[in-house]
């Protein structure tokens, strides 16, 4: 997200608020392709319900909660990010109470694999890979990982991470670097045990 | 903490800088960046259009033909009210709107099992009942909403989400908490044209129903531009869906 994104989303919110509905849906323009990438950053897309039903409910809610939105100063972005962030823990307690679907991990392959790029069993196996990094980042503490995402996945700065977490940029950058640290860690010692 | 601390936090910053911004992966980077890398890239790639919830011209009509009739002409001030309940809903007005919304939405439940079964009188009455509900809080606040909202000839839907335990359970205005699933009841009201008002009283349906695929953005200065060429496809990995 670059800096215009953030001060559009913040001229736009008070007008939403009173409602303004080109506001609104100017709001949910900018904000979905961000919360549909955290969401597929955190929640693997073989299972119910997907990041793009998650995207969609934080979509609605934060239509619905739009009118008590009021800038006190606190970020738009703070307002999005906790409703995404309740919604995605959401998911994955709904994912652990829930047997019946199918677990992200993919089941045996063909060896056919890479006669059409597109081919279903290719994306199983990027899927598989990127749920590996999903692992990874699950075994870093929960503010950690969400700055990682933030920044990496989402692609906000080091201010917009600050502003949506409620902390400095200072503070996202320490904690970014000892995140990446941990991870460089996990992945030696995944490949030093054979995974990679 | 010393300098060198200080280099590493800043060469991660601009590695992540660079994630961040979509740059490819080189072949000299680290397993991580290139592992975060492509998370980053199916993450971002095949976005589907933003979902919209106030939907325009392109309303779906329901089909209940012989209820059409009458109930567009019963319910055009409904949808006044019911415009004015939407707004209030969003924090324009201040009131005790709980109880009415409760008692809006338990009036519009029972036109619409009068409806279903096919008892035209009693879905009159019930929406004669849920006028007069309305009536006190709309009329004090007609004038002002007219004037802020529907100073234009009003040719769109309101898609009003009544929650009726929500608003109660959570004063605090930020939203982050999951309501409890308490499944909202969706009442949608079509308004097709300003000369003949058509509303339409749905019953309540799975709440991805009210969602409609925005049409092309006239305006693509909207579309932003997060991450410089993120959104490029080349930027894509191949995972696809």
């Amino acid at each position: 997200m670059n800096e215009d994104t953030d001060a559009k989303l913040q001229r736009l919110a008070p007008r939403a608020a009173e409602g303004d509905h080109k506001a609104l849906r100017d709001i949910i323009r900018l904000i979905h392709p961000l919360v549909l990438r955290y969401a597929r950053a955190r929640l693997g897309s073989y299972r119910t319900p997907t990041p793009e039903d998650v995207a969609q409910e934080v979509c609605l809610a934060v239509v619905t909660a739009i009118g008590r939105y009021r800038d006190r100063g606190r970020p738009f972005m703070a307002f999005v990010y906790s409703i995404a962030s309740n919604k995605v823990a959401d998911a994955h307690r709904a994912l652990a109470r829930d047997k019946t679907t199918p677990t992200d991990d993919v089941p045996e392959l063909d060896a056919h694999l890479g006669a059409q790029p597109n081919a279903p069993e290719i994306s199983a196996l990027a899927q598989d890979s990127s749920n590996r990094v999903r692992r990874l980042l699950d075994s870093l503490d929960e503010r950690p990982r969400e700055i990682v995402i933030l920044r990496v996945i989402v692609g906000l700065s080091a201010n917009e991470t600050a502003a949506a977490l409620d902390t400095t940029a200072g503070a996202v950058r320490v904690a970014q670097h000892r995140a990446l640290a941990k991870l460089r860690e996990l992945v030696e010692l995944e490949q030093e045990e054979g995974h990679g | 903490m010393d300098n060198r601390d200080l280099e590493a936090i800043r060469a991660d910053d601009a590695l992540i800088d660079r994630l961040a911004g979509g740059a490819p992966v080189q072949d000299a980077d680290e397993e991580t960046t290139k592992l975060l890398a492509q998370l980053r890239d199916e993450a971002r790639a095949d976005m589907p259009e933003p979902p919209t919830f106030l939907a325009g011209e392109e309303e779906r009509r329901r089909s209940r033909p012989w209820a059409a009739g009458f109930l567009g002409a019963a319910a055009a001030s409904m949808v006044i009210a019911i415009g004015g309940i939407a707004v209030h809903q969003s924090g324009v007005i201040d009131g005790p709107d709980d109880e009415v919304i409760v008692a809006l939405s338990g009036k519009l439940d029972e036109a619409q099992a009068a409806s279903d079964s096919g008892d035209a009188n009693a879905v009159r009455r019930f929406l004669v009942q849920a006028r007069s509900i309305l009536s006190g809080l709309a009329e004090q606040r007609n004038a002002e909403i007219a004037n802020n909202h529907h100073q234009a000839p009003v040719t769109e839907t309101q898609t009003v989400t009544a929650q009726p335990e929500a608003p109660r359970e959570r004063p605090e205005p930020h939203l982050a908490e999951n309501p409890p699933a308490p499944e909202p009841e969706t009442e949608t009201v079509t308004v097709v044209s300003t000369e003949t008002v058509t509303a339409t009283v749905e019953a309540p349906e799975p709440r991805r129903r009210i969602f409609e695929t925005l049409r092309p953005d006239p305006e693509p200065e909207v579309i932003p531009s997060y991450v410089g060429g993120a959104e490029d496809p080349t930027a894509s990995s191949t995972t696809g869906e």
